[in-house]
């Protein structure tokens, strides 16, 4: 037979696996630069949940400081149970709302001036208590950034205690 | 006589072409992609390695100006401070060890006391910041340093990476006698 051809049905496979093929080649890609992209945030984010628990120990501390100055101070003073917003500018410490941390090329990362930024922190602290004694505090540091395809989340945790007598 | 026309050959090269062009330029994007990734790498892990090792350093420092053993020990110009800042990019302090150390920017890479580099040429530091706070005797409070990078590749697609972490020094900032 001469005219022998291709049938629909052939015709509607042949697309069918070209597209299947054309599809995946193309979201291997697209995964390989979201990876290449995420772990770029990743760094950025692992070192600003850093800088969060260190602003809460630096209150902890100066609170210490001010005790030790004779001030009438708790330990835990402006440390409630929570979730909050702060940068290293302010020593206060504000709920929080989901603001997008800044960036200024003088200051870094802020709330206040700069270019808004992908990045949100929230910081959480929760008191632990012993025999009705509030001990100290817990703290975790999380920082929220929105990639290509998910939400993306960095936490890390301190326990930090009142340990002057 | 059976055999394949112009059009068939035609037509089969073409298609042949075409797939095979298209995998050979897939394997070309992720080859660059590859590259792409193990230069941020590096990029990362002297990044990593820098602002651990400042880092350490800033969080264990000491008081200047203390006697210890009858021995007064002074790094910095300022009475009983705990870090200083020149300009921005360099900040001095009484390390640990008791020694004065002191971080920089020079020319895109970071150093430290004696001129030795903290990171490669491969990476060129576009800007190195220190914000200091609670530094004197007198405030009160507990000093705390905050450090900014901004760092990119020296090759010709640059990639641009900014870290910023801050440090709240271990010590409680109390004159204690010793």
């Amino acid at each position: 037979m001469l005219n022998k051809s291709f049938t629909l049905l052939e015709t509607i496979f042949a697309i069918f696996i070209l597209i299947v093929g054309i599809f995946s080649v193309v979201s291997v890609l697209d995964y390989l630069f979201s990876a290449f992209r995420h772990s770029k945030d990743y760094f950025t984010a692992v070192y600003l949940a850093q800088e969060g628990l260190e602003i809460v120990r630096n209150k902890r501390d100066t609170n210490f400081i001010k005790l030790q100055r004779g001030e009438a101070i708790s330990w835990d003073d402006g440390l409630p149970n929570g979730a909050f917003e702060i940068d290293y500018t302010t020593t206060t410490f504000s709920n929080y709302i989901g603001r997008r941390l800044r960036y200024d090329s003088n200051l870094g990362f802020n709330y206040t001036t700069g270019t808004e930024t992908k990045f949100k922190r929230e910081i959480v602290i929760s008191e632990i208590r012993e025999g009705g004694e509030k001990i100290g505090i817990s703290v975790t540091a999380t920082v929220y950034w929105s990639g290509k395809f998910k939400e993306n989340t960095f936490t890390t945790q301190a326990i930090l205690y009142n340990f002057l007598p | 006589m059976k055999g394949v026309t112009l059009v068939e050959m035609l037509l089969v090269v073409t298609i042949f072409s075409l797939v095979a062009g298209s995998v050979f330029q897939f394997f070309l994007t992720t080859l660059s992609f590859q590259r792409k990734i193990l230069k941020e790498q590096e990029v990362f892990d002297e990044l990593g390695y820098t602002i651990e090792y400042m880092g350490r350093a800033l969080r264990m420092a000491k008081k200047d100006d203390v006697i210890i053993n009858k021995i007064s020990h002074s790094c910095l110009s300022g009475d009983k401070v705990n870090y200083e800042t020149s300009s921005e990019s360099e900040i001095q302090f009484r390390s640990a060890p008791n020694q004065c150390q002191r971080f920089y920017l020079y020319q895109g890479r970071i150093y430290e006391k004696n001129g030795l580099p903290l990171t490669s040429p491969k990476i060129k530091i576009n800007s190195l910041k220190f914000k200091i706070k609670g530094e004197t005797q007198n405030d009160t409070f507990q000093p705390m340093v905050t450090v900014i990078i901004e760092a990119e590749t020296r090759e010709e697609d640059t990639l641009k990476v900014t870290v910023q972490t801050t440090i709240s020094q271990r010590d409680l900032d109390v004159e204690v006698e010793r």
